[in-house]
């Protein structure tokens, strides 16, 4: 739909699973992310669905979230449950 | 009042943390040899707190409001936030009475910084702030800057800021002893095909520039200028203001590391300021001595 809109589902990706995320049950957070609300084009939601960095670079997402979500990406599989949901307790 | 009785900047790669022992030896006793005594002066000088420069790398800011500059004034702030770094997460003291007194300065001096309560704290502050620190309690007043999303401060409005910065410690009666680091750097890419690549040509010449003393060659330099050692090199915004921080006359840098460690995709660099770190450490150690008489 934006530049905005893809850059933000990204993002809300990406922390989802990282800081202030529940965690709760030992389920990963990520898994039940719902990337439907953001109305991104297909070309989007294709890479996102993809898990697609090339593709994102092309689309123009801010290069410093293309890092994140590599990481991110990487992180999912490698990462125990309680290593991915290091909080802070606010 | 208080001095600046230490005064440095230091690469942040995360995998100097992460990914240790994946820069060869010789590198590491290099890059940490360096980071290790300014960790033995800090303690020598009896710092009592710390400011660290770093920049936001999406981790409290996004889009829909991104400063330009961030002052942590809260008691404690949280690192570090990501899950992989082999650092303790922990709440960090702060250190409120110095951070609002830079606030308060660099507003009545021409800046407009935001400030933050509750800062979450990246690589960017803590791989740093840990190697001075390992037992992560000297109070840390973390300044996160924009380097990353334009429109992007003028390299010489960095600098300038520092000055303000230093001025602002200067006139802080609360503390007597205050370190100041930049963390970030040098040459790296990030998120793009040239991940991977460092240009230590434009390093060497920086840091040159640095130790030099005469600024004036890189306080202009246009941005994709900037990015001729990488989107990630942007961060020598922090060292910049770190340089403006230090007393004129102490303007000249020591290059006490640099090493290009491929593995971690970064121009790994550390260097210091001369300061009047000696004039007050002695006069601490005098106290401690006298104390214990």
């Amino acid at each position: 739909m934006s530049w905005y809109r893809m850059h933000r589902a990204v993002y809300d990706w990406v922390r989802v699973g990282e800081v202030n995320s529940d965690g709760a049950g030992g389920a990963d957070p990520r898994a039940s992310f719902d990337v439907s609300v953001y109305e991104l084009t297909p070309e989007e939601r294709k890479a996102f669905d993809n898990q697609d960095i090339a593709a994102f670079y092309e689309l123009g997402l801010h290069e410093v979230l293309i890092n994140r979500c590599a990481r991110g990406r990487v992180l999912q599989r490698r990462l125990p449950q309680a290593a991915r949901t290091a909080r802070c307790p606010q | 009042m208080a001095e600046i009785v230490l005064a440095y900047c230091s690469s942040h790669a995360p995998m100097m943390s992460s990914a240790r022992e994946a820069a060869t030896e010789e590198q590491r006793e290099h890059f940490f040899g360096a980071l290790d005594f300014l960790k033995e002066e800090a303690v020598k000088r009896d710092v009592q707190a710390v400011v660290v420069l770093s920049n936001e790398h999406y981790t409290n800011f996004f889009l829909e409001n991104f400063p330009q500059y961030c002052i942590g004034l809260g008691e404690k702030n949280w690192g570090p936030t990501e899950e992989w770094l082999p650092i303790d997460k922990v709440w960090v003291p702060g250190h409120a009475g110095l951070a609002n007194h830079i606030a308060q300065y660099t507003l009545n001096h021409g800046f407009d910084p935001a400030f933050s309560h509750l800062l979450e704290l990246d690589h960017g502050i803590m791989t740093v702030y840990y190697e001075l620190d390992n037992g992560m309690k000297l109070p840390l007043v973390p300044i996160v800057q924009n380097c990353a999303v334009p429109p992007l401060v003028p390299v010489r409005r960095a600098y300038e800021f520092g000055k303000a910065l230093g001025d602002a410690i200067r006139s802080y009666d609360g503390l007597e002893r205050v370190a100041v680091a930049g963390a970030g750097g040098l040459s790296h890419w990030i998120g793009n095909p040239r991940v991977g690549d460092i240009n230590e040509e434009f390093d060497n010449w920086f840091l040159g520039v640095l130790e030099s003393g005469d600024l004036e060659q890189v306080l202009d330099i246009e941005n994709d200028e900037i990015e001729l050692a990488g989107n990630g090199n942007h961060e020598m915004r922090s060292w910049l203001a770190v340089a403006g921080a230090v007393e004129a006359n102490q303007s000249k840098a020591t290059k006490l590391a640099y090493e290009a460690v491929y593995p971690w995709i970064t121009g790994m660099a550390v260097a210091y300021w001369e300061t009047n770190g000696t004039t007050a450490a002695t006069a601490a150690a005098e106290k401690r001595e006298d104390s214990l008489a």
